[in-house]
């Protein structure tokens, strides 16, 4: 069931488009993560939601009632600030019922449903303490029980984990997986890393220039970028780029620039722009971890050669950054492999895992198809609609 | 400390560059303070000329005197109300100001400029604004209260003139730094509350106020300050401290002994008291303070 529904949802300051027409549909209970770079207009629609900032255009509904005009606290939603918002002067208990109160002095008995909300977040002992006695992760669990303690109907965090240390934030991310998985209320989150955003959401959309690019599970977002843009934010290290020219040799379409020619598997049958005999120019994206380094006894298949420039050893991975016809190229390979840099070696690539975009950056072609895709099935590798929306 | 962070080369630059100020501050502040008290152990005629050591006589004789006792009630008194009235109007102006969106810098240029007129302009003007006979204020607000306000005659009502002038003219000040200090609040702090629903009131009484209560402090000792020595010239051009004594402050009453009266030494032990007086006010002040102001997250 659709709870959160933004159709065409606009935002101008003065000239400036900070959100560009999202339409987007929440379902009740989901986990729905907005990751993208500074400005692009992930916080400002999540304050939309909040009722913090007005909406210049399109509407916004909250349970089937369209709240536009709404002042925030007729919206029943709570929201989580990346700086925790506490109440310097109060405890961690005042901090948390100060907003269920209305009166001037009104002081009605809370103390069954904090003790609760706190005993959920482990901030029992620290409920008498102020803010400055706390650490920043407990600050968040304050600000986090406070949230909770409304029963709102949805949640809102605007980078809630981004003051915590990083292993605080991983150990936090958990918890608010957990969290959500016990009260399943409908939960929108913003943060700018998208290994938060591919962590906790259901569903993440990828914002860039106030507009949706895709939105999907992590998973699909990770496998089937619709956009170059998705392609190489959602990733560490990200996507490899390069620019090439397409064209259809009559038995299968190639894509080449200086040293590299690859032929696209299963690339029948979808609109690739090739271009006719001229070719024309598109991007080919390939992830680190889908490129390997052909160790030189079995190269049986046709290779290609690159340059080592440097590597960086990871730990789980070696990172080699290459040299391919004038472009950079990374590869992640075996931890322990033995490349030098100023060496030649023989790449080869995942023929599951290649991608083509074309010049607007759209996703024309991915070399295997969704596994749950019910557009593809007669033609597998039909490109996913790169519309900017779902 | 390392040498690059030192802004000069030797004590003996750093003692030159703080000449200048302390040439003025001994002059001007440290030496009148010491031969004032000085004085006040003294007999004067002429200005000063004729001096005669009388011991604690001037002390006595301010202890003994009704009129003075007067002019400290008086003073105390004003201080009272210019300090409750000040802040109580500049904080409800201030909200205000923190709250309005369209405008802003336009209503706080009017909400200050009261403060950028010198005192003594701002105090012949009022008088006839406020005089109770040609003012027009004054003829307004006769004409819809049908009272006879005349300020001249009654010292009841000559004080609360003052005090509303004093009030007036202090209270750009007040609204400069309360605005600034509701502006330093944390903006997702008023964000929490509108998701919340926390009313007005309630949000300025339980979140603004506590934490903009080190301003408050500062501004409660600095117009305390003004209230017993900066509302001297509005008393001089507006009531000359009557009528019936009802607005002789203890700043004017100390000018007129000294300059008027001609007892410097009389007028130098009344200078003496004034200052012990606020140096205690000052430290109750900020004791009281330190344990209830909040300062900092």
């Amino acid at each position: 069931m659709t709870h959160l529904r933004l159709d065409s949802l606009t935002k101008h300051f003065g000239d400036v488009k900070a959100v560009n027409g999202i339409d987007l549909a929440v379902d009740d209970g989901e986990f729905l993560v907005f990751v993208g770079p500074s400005g692009c207009g992930k916080s400002t629609t999540l304050r939309m939601l909040a009722g913090l900032e007005s909406i210049t255009d399109g509407t916004l509904s909250i349970g089937g009632t369209v709240v536009n005009d709404h002042p925030p606290d007729e919206r029943d939603v709570a929201m989580v600030f990346q700086n925790y918002a506490l109440y310097p002067h109060m405890t961690a208990a005042e901090n948390m019922t100060f907003g269920l109160d209305s009166g001037l002095f009104d002081r009605s008995n809370h103390d069954e449903a904090v003790a609760e909300v706190a005993e959920t977040l482990g901030i029992t002992d620290l409920l008498d303490r102020k803010p400055k006695e706390l650490s920043g992760g407990e600050r968040q669990r304050v600000a986090i029980g406070r949230a909770l303690l409304r029963e709102p109907e949805v949640f809102l965090l605007d980078e809630p984990l981004s003051n915590l240390d990083a292993k605080l934030r991983v150990e936090m991310r958990t918890e608010l997986l957990e969290l959500h998985r016990t009260l399943r209320t409908t939960t929108v989150y913003v943060t700018h890393d998208q290994t938060e955003a591919m962590t906790l959401g259901d569903r993440v959309a990828v914002l860039n220039d106030g507009r949706i690019e895709q939105v999907d599970p992590p998973q699909r977002l990770y496998d089937y970028p619709e956009t170059r843009f998705v392609a190489e934010f959602i990733g560490t290290p990200a996507m490899n780029v390069l620019p090439v020219e397409i064209r259809d040799r009559g038995d299968a379409l190639v894509v080449e620039r200086e040293g590299f020619e690859l032929a696209l598997p299963d690339a029948d049958g979808n609109d690739v722009p090739t271009g006719g005999a001229v070719g024309s120019s598109g991007t080919f994206g390939v992830r680190p971890e889908d490129v390997s380094i052909v160790s030189g006894r079995a190269r049986d298949a046709p290779a290609i050669e690159a340059e080592v420039n440097v590597t960086e050893p990871l730990g789980d991975a070696l990172l080699v950054h290459c040299t391919l016809g004038g472009a950079e190229l990374k590869v992640k390979a075996e931890p322990r492999s033995a490349v030098e840099p100023g060496e030649t070696v023989a790449l080869a690539f995942d023929e599951e895992r290649l991608h083509l975009f074309d010049d607007d950056g759209n996703a024309v072609y991915h070399s295997s198809h969704p596994p749950d895709d019910d557009r593809g099935d007669s033609n597998p590798h039909e490109p996913v609609e790169a519309t900017g929306s779902q | 400390m390392s040498d690059f962070t030192k802004p000069y080369r030797s004590t003996t630059q750093a003692g030159l560059l703080l000449v200048p100020t302390l040439v003025v501050l001994v002059a001007f502040l440290y030496y009148p303070a010491v031969e004032t008290f000085r004085l006040s152990f003294f007999q004067t005629l002429l200005l000063g000329t004729g001096q005669q050591f009388v011991g604690i006589d001037n002390y006595v004789a301010l202890a003994t005197s009704a009129e003075y006792r007067q002019s400290l009630f008086v003073s105390v008194l004003f201080a009272a109300a210019v300090v409750v009235g000040t802040l109580a109007v500049s904080l409800f102006i201030s909200y205000l100001l923190f709250e309005v969106r369209a405008g802003a810098s336009g209503y706080l240029l009017a909400a200050i400029w009261p403060y950028a007129l010198p005192t003594a302009v701002a105090a012949t003007i009022l008088l006839f604004m406020l005089h109770p006979t040609l003012g027009i204020v004054t003829h307004y607000l006769e004409a819809l209260t049908g009272l006879t306000l005349d300020w001249f005659t009654s010292g009841p009502l000559a004080f609360g003139v003052l005090v509303a002038v004093a009030v007036w003219k202090q209270l750009g000040y007040n609204i400069i730094f309360l605005v600034a200090a509701l502006n330093n609040v944390p903006e997702t702090l008023t964000e929490s509350a509108r998701l919340d629903g926390v009313g007005r009131l309630r949000m300025l009484v339980r979140v603004y106020l506590p934490l903009i209560s080190p301003t408050l402090t500062f501004l409660v000792v600095m117009n305390t300050i003004y209230a017993f020595f900066g509302a001297f010239p509005l008393v001089d051009l507006m009531t000359s401290g009557g009528p019936n004594n009802a607005t002789n402050l203890l700043i004017f009453k100390l000018y007129r002994d000294a300059f008027s009266f001609n007892s410097l030494g009389l007028a130098s032990a009344e200078s003496t008291v004034l200052f012990g007086i606020v140096s205690i006010l000052m430290y109750v002040q900020l004791r009281f303070s330190d344990r209830h102001a909040h300062y900092g997250a």
